[in-house]
């Protein structure tokens, strides 16, 4: 399954859980009172990942990092390279984002991103990865696309682009198996 | 062609230019420049030596502080009376001034426009640019629908047929001198059209 659920509002957690969608990333929410949400990801045999940057509640800093850590999330996503290593430490999955919006700024962020060394990278907007594949640097870490993913043909051409994966908030796609 | 704002227009074609070459326009109708990552010395010569339509992406400006002072000289000073900006309170001051500001719309996915469309002053002087432009055809009629008039699409616009599918739905796009003089014999009959 190589879609996860992104969740961008408390309602669609028992959507997500249900499906087959084996990552919920948490977008959104109360950052400080996960632990009961990520307690039932994790009864329904799926991981959790949550935007460390994005969660309300928390400061992204290494306290927000321990934070999430003590309420047993499996993987960070963050924006920010030097709360990566901070991430890896506490032994959780460190996911970077990588924000494309302009050609020039694409070294730069492909350097920060070889510096800080996340275990997964995940580019935005994942929907126009196919079309700049060829710009960006091939990753020695498993990338994934999220932002503006709405169809299979998006889903498949995202994964002939390299993709590991993709991250939706469009529901049909929690239960597309990527044929 | 293009849109225009007031009195303002904003060209279909803004070329990016740190003005570090000459400054130089391919052969395309309705076209000016957007002064982005350039220090402010340079950016004061290469206003004044061109008389070709320009915009300048403030909050890029190396040496500028993004405010009211900093409004005023771009556009009494240098003539620029359409700026981009990240910041609300700078695109209302640029409308207040007369100008056109148009507001950085990061669009990385669709919540994230949405947040950013909710700090948008929606005055008739201040439109948006979407960023990257080339996520815009990507997005859903109802969003599009959303988005401030004018209409910027700025980023990642590198292929004629993507600088073509944003002008369908964009008043305007940002190119780099390089794609814009191979996308000159399309563009230039994009523009030309009524």
């Amino acid at each position: 399954m190589p879609c996860c659920a992104a969740i961008v509002a408390d309602r669609h957690l028992d959507v997500a859980i249900a499906s087959r969608a084996p990552i919920l990333f948490i977008l959104r929410g109360n950052g400080l009172e996960l632990g009961p949400v990520v307690r039932r990801i994790h009864d329904a045999g799926k991981l959790v990942a949550v935007h460390l940057d994005l969660v309300a509640g928390l400061r992204d800093d290494p306290v927000g990092v321990s934070w999430l850590a003590r309420a047993e999330v499996d993987a960070i996503i963050t924006s920010r390279g030097r709360l990566i290593p901070l991430i890896r430490q506490e032994r959780i999955v460190a996911i970077e984002r990588l924000l494309l919006s302009r050609r020039s700024h694409l070294d730069a962020a492909s350097g920060a991103l070889s510096r800080s060394s996340p275990d997964i990278v995940e580019v935005l907007p994942g929907v126009i990865l196919p079309s700049i594949a060829h710009m960006i640097p091939r990753f020695a870490v498993p990338v994934l696309a999220g932002g503006f993913v709405r169809t299979p043909a998006d889903v498949r051409a995202i994964l002939a682009a390299g993709a590991v994966g993709v991250t939706t908030s469009s529901q049909a796609l929690w239960e597309f198996d990527g044929q | 062609m293009g849109s225009n704002a007031g009195d303002i227009h904003l060209p279909r074609v803004l070329v990016a230019t740190c003005a570090r070459e000459p400054l130089r326009l391919p052969r395309i109708r309705d076209a000016g420049f957007l002064f982005r990552d350039i220090d402010l010395p340079a950016l004061l010569t290469a206003a004044m030596t061109t008389s070709a339509p320009k915009a300048v992406d403030l909050d890029t400006v190396r040496g500028l502080r993004t405010d009211d002072d900093a409004v005023t000289f771009a556009m009494e000073r240098l003539g620029i009376r359409i700026v981009l900006t990240r910041r609300p309170q700078t695109a209302e001051r640029v409308a207040a001034a007369g100008g056109l500001a148009l507001l950085h719309t990061l669009a990385f996915d669709s919540t994230g426009v949405a947040r950013t469309l909710d700090s948008h002053p929606r005055s008739a002087r201040i439109g948006a640019v979407i960023s990257p432009g080339l996520v815009l055809p990507h997005m859903l009629p109802s969003e599009v629908s959303r988005l401030p008039r004018p209409l910027l699409a700025y980023g990642l616009i590198m292929e004629p047929s993507d600088a073509l599918a944003c002008l369908e739905l964009a008043d305007g796009l940002v190119i780099g001198l390089d794609v814009a003089a191979s996308l000159a014999p399309v563009l230039a009959g994009v523009a030309t059209e009524p």
